[in-house]
């Protein structure tokens, strides 16, 4: 790797580091963070009260990528948003229920459903089974999570983690199905397939900021601080190179 | 109470992989690739796990009648002819690989074939829902990029100033692509970050 770009890299995660860690800490002086709405998040918490009110089950889609995918990331923004969720229906008749693409995240999503009920006390309420593993392929990922998005229990299909082309059989197919969707993902592919599909759709790092809008923890609103100052560094970075391209510096 | 003792070792485990990546020592670089090495064989048991879950849950709608039974006896069967074949004649078996590639890529390319009608379904649904302003530029911008990618403006290549501008113009969706990557990859370091550091943490532990 070029010794320069591996400097760079190392200090920009230092600085990412640090960033993360100070904001983080409780800082009284601080005016409180007002985050802006996003149709799509006000959409999702109506749609979480419908499935409740209908006494259906919520299912999430955690995507296909592995923990040793760049691509992750957002699988984990995916599991922070399904604690979220588990945690805001515990008083709903049925659990939610998580479909994966890879045998890991299927245990973290089964870990993640059950660790909300144990720290609520309420364990013996969950049967197993919360967190499937669909299909190893992209494809068969896609056509294993049918049974699951077009069963009768499932009100909401929520999607949120790494898809790719295949999210086109995800999508509801028959408007008179009357299943809500929501959809979030890091790849441009799947946000063109779920922004066609349905206005509740998260794009860009919108997807990466639901966890801190539907549940508003300190860390999360500490990450998009750092979203944000880290993206006045990129931009500024972009406009320093145009004009050194354009006085013939580089 | 999550356990301190789970974080820690994340948290270490995590460290020492991505210090490995920016200092080239050679302990490090030992220490990290056995780290991964241990990482592909839990990530292999999980699959496991996750296969057998499925199984069980095939088996048990097999047993039940309902119009989905018939779904879940093929599943089985299949998976288990499957392990058979491949326990005995092995992964790399070329008679066991030419039978598993010639049902697999035929069932994927019928599934490809799926996606493109639903695609173009939503595209129609699309037009004729979604009627504001905004969701009007979306589908004109995606006629109009498509035909500039393709061979509407080629007409214009050899003339000199305008095949600048129609390059010009045949590069605007990938700015905004590249937008919103940046915006992706922010996302993707802070919440990684988050791990790292112990301040979220997707496991019980």
């Amino acid at each position: 790797m070029n010794l320069g770009v591996t400097v760079l890299g190392a200090a920009l995660l230092v600085l990412s580091t640090g960033m993360l860690l100070i904001f983080t800490r409780p800082n009284k002086k601080r005016a409180p963070t007002s985050l802006r709405e996003i149709e799509a998040i006000t959409s999702l918490r109506r749609i979480l009260g419908g499935a409740m009110e209908q006494g259906t089950r919520v299912h999430f889609g955690l995507g296909r990528a592995h923990p040793g995918d760049p691509n992750y990331a957002s699988t984990l923004a995916g599991l922070d948003t399904l604690e979220s969720i588990t945690r805001s229906t515990l008083t709903a008749d049925q659990t939610p229920v998580a479909t994966s693409g890879d045998g890991t995240t299927s245990l973290l999503g089964e870990d993640t459903v059950r660790g909300v009920y144990r720290r609520d006390s309420t364990i013996d309420r969950v049967p197993g089974g919360n967190s499937l593993l669909a299909g190893v392929t992209p494809l068969a990922y896609a056509a294993g999570s049918q049974p699951v998005i077009s069963s009768p229990d499932t009100g909401a299909n929520l999607f949120l983690g790494h898809f790719g082309v295949e999210s086109g059989l995800l999508i509801p197919d028959e408007p008179a199905m009357d299943k809500e969707f929501f959809g979030g993902s890091d790849s441009i592919p799947a946000q063109s397939v779920f922004y066609a599909a349905s206005e509740n759709t998260l794009l860009g790092e919108e997807a990466f900021a639901l966890p801190a809008y539907l549940d508003e923890k300190k860390p999360y609103l500490a990450s998009l601080m750092v979203q944000d100052l880290l993206r006045l560094i990129v931009v500024f970075g972009l406009l320093v190179g145009v004009i050194l391209v354009l006085a013939g510096v580089l | 109470m999550r356990s301190p003792v789970a974080a820690a070792i994340a948290i270490a485990a995590g460290v020492i992989v991505l210090a490995g990546y920016f200092l080239p020592l050679p302990l490090l670089q030992v220490v990290r690739l056995q780290f991964l090495d241990w990482a592909m064989l839990l990530a292999a048991v999980a699959a496991l796990v996750g296969i057998i879950n499925l199984t069980v849950g095939h088996f048990r709608k097999a047993a039940k009648p309902g119009p989905s039974r018939m779904f879940s006896i093929v599943v089985v069967t299949s998976l288990l002819i499957t392990l058979v074949f491949g326990v005995v004649y092995g992964a790399s078996d070329s008679r066991f690989a030419h039978v598993v590639t010639n049902i697999q890529i035929p069932i994927e390319t019928t599934l490809l074939g799926m996606i493109s009608i639903s695609l173009a379904y939503t595209v129609f649904l699309f037009v004729r829902r979604r009627k504001s302003w905004s969701n009007s530029v979306f589908i004109i911008s995606v006629v109009f990029f498509l035909l500039a990618n393709s061979w509407f403006l080629v007409f214009g290549q050899s003339i000199p100033v305008l095949s600048e501008i129609i390059s010009g113009i045949q590069k605007i969706p990938l700015a905004g692509s590249r937008g919103i990557m940046i915006g992706i990859a922010l996302g993707s370091l802070v919440t990684g970050l988050r791990i790292l550091t112990g301040i979220d943490r997707p496991y019980s532990g």
